[in-house]
């Protein structure tokens, strides 16, 4: 019985440390590509506006080459896209939040066969000084 | 035949530990250094890829289990250095159990290795 007992725990020892430091890994890295798609949303200064009279500071809102759109096409390494999106959302006008979520296939599924990792980054455009130069 | 299944198992979730740390560094490393090359000039390679070596270069730098192989390779494509092009960077390193004395139950270095892919901004002006 003992045996038996301690079989089961070393078992669920091994689930856990293993499964444990596959979503570390992959946390990390839908961390580093929340971080990538924020920043990259964050590039798409909206020019026109900002030349303008008086000059507005803000992130082009226009589709199909919105901010949100921009943040979208980053490539996503590893899964498959129904299990590994990114989604982005306006941050008031001139930042942009990605959130990329991925759903894990764990190596040993003994509590559970995919867990889901989550990370959220905002990045904000940068416009340099407050005043508009001519081109 | 307890204790040697015990001592298995202490130094299998060691290295399990070590493993995914060295693989998190490494991730973080190429990660850095693909949104690194992208803040260089445009149409600029040459500059994108020594940011994105010494960044790589550097912040591998912080681990001392990881030993870079080469250093971080821009050149995968898609490898777009205009403006609002793509680049993806892919690098790889030794993680070396034998410093440690883990090498007793994983007696081989093994080699990890990671990719990235970043956007450089539309708006990013060639070298003057």
């Amino acid at each position: 019985m003992f045996a038996i007992s301690m079989t089961f725990v070393f078992l669920s020892l091994i689930a856990l440390v293993g499964d444990a430091d596959t979503l570390m890994v992959r946390y990390n890295q839908v961390s580093a590509e929340a971080l990538l798609g924020a920043q990259t949303g964050a590039t798409d200064v909206d020019v026109a506006a900002l030349y303008r009279q008086p000059a507005v500071y803000q992130l082009k809102q226009d589709e199909p080459d919105s901010a949100v759109d921009r943040c979208q096409s980053i490539h996503l390494a590893g899964g498959d896209p129904a299990t590994h999106q990114i989604h982005c959302r306006p941050s008031g006008t001139n930042a942009v939040t990605a959130e990329v979520t991925w759903q894990v296939t764990l190596p040993i599924p003994l509590f559970m066969p995919t867990a889901t990792v989550k990370a959220t980054r905002t990045g904000q455009a940068v416009f340099g000084g407050q005043q508009v130069v001519g081109p | 035949m307890t204790l040697p299944v015990l001592l298995a198992l202490f130094f299998g979730f060691l290295g399990a530990g070590v493993g995914a740390q060295g693989y998190v560094d490494l991730n973080t490393a190429v990660y850095l250094a693909a949104a690194s090359n992208v803040t260089a000039y445009a149409s600029d390679p040459q500059d994108a890829k020594q940011f994105a070596s010494d960044t790589f270069d550097a912040t591998l730098r912080h681990n001392t289990l990881l030993r870079s192989q080469g250093t971080v390779d821009c050149t995968l494509p898609p490898n777009d250095y205009t403006a609002g092009g793509v680049i993806t960077c892919q690098g790889s390193a030794v993680l070396e159990f034998s410093k440690t004395p883990l090498s007793v139950a994983i007696p081989f270095d093994p080699v990890i290795t990671a990719q990235a892919s970043a956007t450089r901004s539309p708006y990013r002006s060639v070298r003057p």
